[in-house]
This record gives C-alpha cells, sequence and structure tokens, in this order.
C-alpha cells in the first residue's frame, strides 16, 4: 500500500513539473497565448450560443428546464478544458511519437512510459477558458435551480467529474493507441475527436438508441451527463452503478492496449 | 493570353492539390455531418416542446432545411489559404513573389478557386440530394430560378469570404504565429454568418448590429434565397450588397497587403 502511494505521490510530483514546463514554454512565445486564447474563446462562444437558443426558445426539452440545460452545457464546456487542455494534446501527438520512435527515450525513464507519453505536455490557455467559463456557468445554474451546497452534492459533483475525465482519458486514447499498428492514423483522430461535440447538448435530446448506444457501448455521455443528472437527482440506480464501474473497465482496456501495443513498437535505434 | 496561362496554372496547382487531399476533405464532410446532426435533434426536441409551430420564425421543416443548408454552404465557402499566407510570411517564400512576374493576389485567387473546384463540386452533388429530399418527403418547394440565382450569390459569397480572409491574413506581416488566432476568427465569422444558428436565433438587436457587417452575405443570404425567406427584391437588394462589400474589401485587402508587405523581410535566397 505505502508503495502504490509513493508511486501515486511521485506521478504527481512529476505531473506538476510537465505542467511547469508547459507554462514555460507557452510564456516564451506570448502572442501564441494570446492566439491559443482567441481560438478557444471563438470556441467558447459557439458553444454559449447553443445556451442562447435554449434560453430564448423557453421550452422544456425532454423534461429538462433551460436552466437545467444550462448545468449541462456548463459541465461540457468545464470538461472541454480537461478534453483539449489536458489529453487531446498528448493524443494527437502520441502516433508522431510512435512514427519518429520518440517514445525511445521515454523508455530508459523510471516512471510508466504510459504516463509519460500520454500526458507530457499541457495547454494551460485552452484548459484555463474553458474551465473558468464552464465552472462559471454551472455556479449560475446551480443557484437559479437552487441545488443546496452540501458536502454531499458538491463532493459528488467534483468526484463525477474527476470519474469523468479518467473515462476521458481512456475512451479517447484507446483510439490512438492503435498507431503501434497503423502508420496513418490521422483519420481516426480526427473523427474520434469530433465524437466530443455530441455532448454539447444533454443526452436527452437524441433517440433512446442513441442514449443507450453512448451510455453503454461507447460511453461518450457518461462524461458530461452523468455529473449533472446526479445534481438533478435524476440518475436511475443502474447508472449509478455503471457511473463507478466503467472509468475502471475503461482504464484497465486502455492499459491492456497500451501494453499489447508497446509490443508492436520498433524503436527508431534499432 | 499569358496572362491567362500563367494564372490558369496557379488553378491547376490548386486543384490538383484538392485531389491529392480527397480524403481529408471527405474527412472534413463528415465533420460538418456532426454538428448538423446534433442540431437536428436539438430542433426536433424544441420544436416538440413548443406550444408554437413557429419558431424564431422558422416551422420545423424550414429549420431543418436551413440547418442543413447551413452546414453545406459554410463549407463550400470555407477558406484555409490563410495559413498557407502565414507560412510564405514566415518562412520567406513571399520574397519570390515579389522577384517573379506574379502577382500574389491573383495567384491566390486563381489557386483558391481550383482547390475549391472538387470539393465544390462534391458538395454541389450532395446539396441536389438534400434538395430533392426536402422535396420529395418534406413537399420544401425548391423553384428552378431559385436555384439559379443561388449559384450566383454562392460564387460572390465565395468571393467575398476570399477577400475577407485574404485581408485578415495581412496580418502574418505583423505576427509571426498568427494560427490560432485565424482559428479563432474563422469561428466566430462562422457564426456571425448564420453558419451554425439562422441569426433570427439570436434576437432583434444582435440581427440589427449583423447586417452592418458583411458576414451574413456569406452563409445566411444564399440560404435564404434558395429557401423563398428573402423575397425578389430583397434577393436583387442583397446582391447589390454582396458586390458592395467586394469593392469594399478589395480595397480593404489592397491598403493591407500594401502596408503589410513594407513590413515583410525575407533573408538570404
Amino acid at each position: 500500500m505505502n508503495n502504490v502511494l509513493r508511486e501515486i505521490r511521485k506521478h504527481l510530483i512529476i505531473y506538476g513539473l510537465f505542467v511547469k514546463n508547459s507554462v514555460m514554454a507557452q510564456m516564451e512565445y506570448r502572442f501564441n497565448f494570446i492566439g491559443n486564447f482567441s481560438m478557444e474563446a471563438g470556441y467558447l462562444c459557439v458553444k454559449l450560443s447553443y445556451v442562447v437558443v435554449v434560453f430564448r426558445s423557453g421550452v422544456k426539452i425532454n423534461g429538462l428546464s433551460p436552466d437545467e440545460i444550462l448545468l449541462f452545457i456548463g459541465t461540457f464546456i468545464a470538461l472541454t478544458g480537461v478534453y483539449a487542455g489536458v489529453f487531446m494534446i498528448n493524443n494527437f501527438g502520441l502516433r508522431t511519437k510512435i512514427k519518429d520512435g520518440d517514445l525511445d527515450i521515454y523508455l530508459t525513464k523510471p516512471v510508466s512510459l504510459q504516463f509519460m507519453a500520454t500526458l507530457r505536455q499541457a495547454d494551460v490557455t485552452i484548459f484555463s477558458v474553458d474551465a473558468i467559463a464552464g465552472s462559471i456557468i454551472i455556479v449560475i445554474a446551480w443557484r437559479r435551480l437552487g441545488i443546496p451546497v452540501t458536502f454531499v452534492t458538491v463532493g459528488g459533483f467534483i468526484g463525477l467529474i474527476f470519474l469523468s475525465s479518467v473515462v476521458t482519458y481512456s475512451l479517447f486514447l484507446m483510439p490512438q493507441i492503435l498507431s503501434f499498428w497503423f502508420m496513418n492514423t490521422s483519420a481516426i483522430a480526427e473523427t474520434t475527436d469530433m465524437f466530443w461535440d455530441f455532448n454539447s447538448m444533454p443526452m436527452d435530446i437524441y433517440n433512446r438508441w442513441i442514449q443507450q448506444i453512448g451510455v453503454f457501448v461507447v460511453p461518450i455521455f457518461v462524461i458530461t451527463n452523468f455529473p449533472p443528472l446526479f445534481l438533478l437527482h435524476k440518475m436511475p440506480p443502474f447508472y449509478q452503478v455503471w457511473v463507478l464501474l466503467v472509468p475502471l473497465v475503461l482504464f484497465t482496456l486502455a492499459r491492456l492496449l497500451w501494453k499489447q501495443g508497446l509490443k508492436s513498437y520498433s524503436s527508431a535505434s534499432s | 493570353m499569358l496572362l491567362l496561362k500563367k494564372y490558369s496554372k496557379a488553378f491547376e496547382l490548386g486543384f490538383q492539390t484538392a485531389l491529392e487531399y480527397r480524403l481529408n476533405f471527405a474527412i472534413s464532410l463528415v465533420s460538418a455531418a456532426f454538428p448538423i446532426l446534433i442540431q437536428t435533434f436539438l430542433w426536433t426536441a424544441i420544436f416538440q416542446a413548443s406550444a408554437e409551430t413557429v419558431v424564431y420564425g422558422y416551422t420545423f421543416r424550414q429549420m431543418i432545411a436551413y440547418t442543413f443548408l447551413a452546414g453545406l454552404v459554410a463549407r463550400i465557402v470555407r477558406t484555409g489559404f490563410e495559413y498557407e499566407i502565414m507560412d510564405d510570411v514566415k518562412t520567406g517564400k513571399f520574397s519570390r513573389f515579389l522577384v517573379q512576374p506574379v502577382g500574389y493576389f491573383q495567384y491566390r485567387l486563381c489557386s483558391f478557386f481550383g482547390n475549391k473546384l472538387p470539393g465544390l463540386s462534391m458538395i454541389l452533388g450532395l446539396l441536389v440530394f438534400v434538395l430533392a429530399g426536402l422535396n420529395i418527403f418534406w413537399g420544401v418547394p425548391i423553384l428552378f430560378s431559385r436555384i439559379l440565382v443561388f449559384l450566383v450569390t454562392i460564387v460572390l459569397a465565395i468571393m467575398l469570404n476570399f477577400l475577407i480572409f485574404y485581408s485578415i491574413s495581412a496580418i502574418s506581416f505583423w505576427i509571426v504565429e498568427v494560427g490560432f488566432l485565424f482559428e479563432g476568427i474563422r469561428i466566430v465569422i462562422v457564426l456571425l454568418s448564420g453558419g451554425i444558428f439562422p441569426l433570427e436565433v439570436f434576437g432583434e438587436r444582435f440581427l440589427q448590429i449583423v447586417n452592418f457587417l458583411p458576414f451574413e452575405y456569406t452563409v445566411s443570404f444564399p440560404i435564404n434565397v434558395l429557401n423563398g425567406k428573402t423575397d425578389p427584391p430583397g434577393i436583387l437588394l442583397g446582391i447589390l450588397v454582396q458586390c458592395l462589400w467586394i469593392v469594399i474589401f478589395l480595397g480593404v485587402s489592397n491598403l493591407l497587403w500594401r502596408v503589410g508587405s513594407r513590413r515583410f523581410v525575407a533573408v538570404g535566397g
């Protein structure tokens, strides 16, 4: 147990250094920082346009009031910060690392190779813009809905956000791992990236079949729908079990796939 | 004649590049389908929940037709050459055009239209299917005369969007790494042009502001010509405004490029 804790602590310290390095690299080219900010602010405008559509229509969509939908959109925006700022930047770079043999240097390090290759970079600008905007929207929706601020609601919501992040990491990493077998996976990367936008609205707008597929087959809807569903007391018992199970299952699958893929890696120097 | 031959080569070059990356284009079409799908579900849910049959001035069928057409038209007018211009300025390739007897504007314009051609024909083919589907299954009336006028407005929209982004790309002379900024500007322009939602969704005040900007004439206007929301006098006025914006942006781009290119520095051969 002590060993596990020590390993976690070590990886957390290293992750802190990764983030620090990423911030320093971004600050070196200050206009990149502004450019990145403008890009994410532009995308944020598009996400907010969905809020305008819902609020100005003033109708309850499949039983969800505009304020409830606001909570879903806020969660989606905040988690987009995690997806785009923490995971996507590494996922998109992974195929180049595999193709160019850049994993060689990571193999020699005394830390997990998967950790190094999939979490080394972070885009703090993208993360901050979305996380801040998303959090503000969540707070507004929370107050408008009169949800009590208790240890259970806040703790449960944050816990589910963490589980959603694990699901995001595993679900979007798996298609990238295919780069170990196929050299050109850019089309796969781009297509899976597009799936993220299915969360821009609550899953209730889709028909039952799509909802079931999005929860149980490709659990994309688990990511941004389950935390607000928990706050709104609209989470069926089976979803409560599934939300604990799915991060574990997906992370294990991603880990196994990674180990399998690594066997097919041919180093640049060999 | 020599001039024509020279720029037809640029056109050909753009055409060949587009064919070379046709898989990328097909994927980008899939990416256009995703927001259309999401918005279709959203509008279906809104119309089902609403007591009104007309929401934001659109019936359900008109709204779905708008959603499909906006996705396709926004793809038709989309540029992308601004990143190449950024690269030309950053790497110094732009200096070739200063010494060679080739006008950079003419080269970019011909190359852009050449690059657009394969995708354009593919999207227009798709548009025919969408229009036929809307007509057969939902009885959305499609007049041949409107299709002809739509084609005129779409050519003007492509030209206008080219000039808007050609003007914007002059920022490359002041800022070296400008790719992210281009993307931010692009996505806001798509929103302001009605490429995501009809502009009426955002309210009267927003519409009044947007009416003073050129962007709605790149997506929203051609769609409203096709779906019959704009009457014949409105169409004529709209085409005149499109032409006026094209003239204005010809002047703006010319000015920006003249000032900007003075800042250009290239070292070596």
